[in-house]
């Protein structure tokens, strides 16, 4: 009994952690532009399917003798989301950026949907599998059977949350970013790059999509069809953890993995999807600033 | 040529498409410090915008230390040496005292720790908040840390936009003797300010604005504040005759 436990939260955190990687993308855009980047679950899916692309390309017959594996695709997926998320405010965003916050969230949509359609074009709508991070198979502790995957997916996620959270709160990078997401007209006036932080923070926010989408494509694996439902997994963990507090949505995300999980494992899925959103009415009836909301005040 | 630091020749600025400031001539040189006074609504707050690059110029010239700069983006100006402390404070809320510090310096790690300590050496006060974030602190801690800066990267012209608004009058005869003592180091000081005879005694040079023009201009010392409210109050000038 206690082993299954222990299973089913090791399962629970590690969709957390995934989840946390899309939801921390998710803050980061929001604070630096003030608009919600609807694409962000599509941007998850392209990073999944890039990575099944990757793996087939690396082993390709006599291209790269080493086997595909997830930890050797990350990198690479990073970096290209990376390049997609500087491209992408290039076009969904840098054009509209002095038109209301809805002109953007509504070229956000139209870029998803047209991420979407075009990758379903390519590979068509049936699930796509990717490769596990390390290899699949379990470890054996004592009594319990832990599996790999899962835990590759625990150490990765929290190691690129460690990377953001050192990023942002350790490095001038870092501050800037914090800076031009708190105030960009005062920003300029110090003297920092303010359209240029706003192209990194999309770099980084897509750049943890992508990622978020590789650790989910060996489980979950991964369909055209996914954006929409990580998009509202982030958009209810971003609500409880407070709108534009990183380690509150972070947490929220562990949470929301947690509990999808487990009331899926108790119950059922459908059960769980729908106890979810019961969950986030609930907050935003009773503590509609988020369960970790920071009591942010101006003294004047 | 010309030793000042700011020229403003026929300066017309507009904030949202409204005329906030018109044809604005302002000589101050190096190590001079100016107060511009006005009601609300009179310009002050428009005019330093518009020498930062936050408002819109629709004519006329800035120029510092010779070097045209009306055209440059708001980043471009920080750069060539104008520290803005602008009205409101405008502190980011989520960073430290110290990040909000580390933030605007411009320079090597060594050269910007060295310039903290200086900072905290000169406000104690804010040396030990340094880890609180600047929504935490009080009115006159956000001020003294709004004040630092615009200074911290030692500018050429520091403009100052009601750095007293809101405080106690304990806190204001602080802030006035910080900026009294930036002033003694040799700095370039436009300020803006409502209340008169705390910053009189910063301006070697007094302007009062009204409905976006300069109705008065001329030095701090040959203008008694109560003539100086008068014009605040009725927006024209009327010498006194003794």
């Amino acid at each position: 009994m206690l082993d299954i436990s222990l299973q089913i939260i090791l399962n629970g955190i590690s969709l957390g952690c995934a989840y946390a990687l899309i939801t921390l993308g998710f803050v980061l855009v929001i604070n630096a532009i003030g608009a919600v980047n609807f694409a962000q679950g599509d941007f998850v899916m392209a990073g999944g399917f890039l990575t099944v692309v990757l793996a087939e390309f690396m082993v390709a017959d006599n291209f790269n003798p080493i086997r595909a594996s997830g930890l050797i695709i990350l990198p690479l997926v990073l970096i290209s989301m990376a390049c997609f998320g500087f491209l992408f405010s290039l076009i969904a965003y840098k054009p509209l950026k002095n038109r209301p916050p809805v002109t953007v969230f509504i070229s956000t949509i139209a870029m998803g949907l047209i991420i979407q359609h075009s990758i379903n074009a390519g590979f068509g709508p049936e699930p796509q599998i990717g490769p596990a991070l390390i290899s699949s198979g379990t470890i054996t502790i004592g009594t319990l059977t832990i599996s790999k995957q899962q835990i590759s997916i625990i150490l990765s996620a929290s190691f690129l949350i460690l990377c953001v959270g050192f990023l942002m709160n350790k490095t001038q990078l870092g501050r800037k970013l914090r800076a031009a997401s708190q105030d960009s007209e005062m920003a300029e006036s110090i003297g920092i790059n303010g359209p240029q932080c706003i192209s990194i923070t999309f770099s980084l926010a897509i750049a943890l999509a992508g990622a978020a989408g590789l650790l989910l494509s060996n489980q979950f694996f991964v369909t055209t069809s996914d954006g929409g439902l990580y998009m509202l997994k982030a958009y209810i963990a971003v609500t409880l953890g407070g709108w534009g507090r990183l380690d509150g949505a972070v947490i929220a995300a562990l949470a929301v993995g947690l509990f999808e999980v487990i009331m899926a494992t108790l119950v059922s899925y459908v059960v769980a999807e729908a106890l979810l959103f019961a969950a986030l009415l609930l907050v935003l009836l009773f503590r509609p600033s988020g369960l970790f909301a920071e009591a942010i005040q101006r003294r004047t | 040529m010309n030793n000042a630091t700011l020229i403003i020749s026929n300066l017309n600025a507009s904030h949202k498409r409204e005329q906030t400031i018109r044809d604005i001539e302002i000589t101050l040189k190096e190590h001079q410090s100016m107060v511009i006074f006005g009601a609300t609504g009179a310009g002050k707050t428009s005019l330093l915008r518009a020498i930062m690059g936050l408002d819109k110029i629709s004519s006329g010239t800035i120029q510092l230390n010779g070097q045209n700069f009306h055209t440059m983006s708001t980043r471009q100006r920080a750069h060539l040496g104008i520290g803005y402390c602008p009205e409101g404070r405008r502190l980011f809320p989520g960073l430290t005292v110290w990040e909000t510090l580390a933030v605007t310096f411009n320079g090597k790690k060594a050269e910007r720790d060295r310039r903290i300590d200086e900072i905290f050496h000169l406000l104690p006060a804010l040396k030990i908040k340094k880890g609180d974030r600047a929504w935490s602190l009080s009115g006159g801690q956000q001020q003294m840390l709004a004040i630092a800066r615009a200074t911290i990267n030692k500018p050429k012209l520091i403009l100052l936009d009601e750095p007293t608004l809101g405080l106690s009058p304990i806190m204001i005869d602080e802030i006035m003797e910080i900026i009294g003592s930036i002033k003694d180091n040799g700095a370039t000081i436009l300020m803006a300010e409502q209340k008169i005879e705390p910053s009189l005694s910063i301006g070697d040079l007094v302007v009062v604005l009204s409905r976006g023009e300069i109705i008065y201009k001329g030095l701090g010392d040959d203008i008694d504040p109560d003539q100086i409210a008068s014009m605040v109050m009725t927006g024209s000038f009327e010498p006194i005759h003794n």
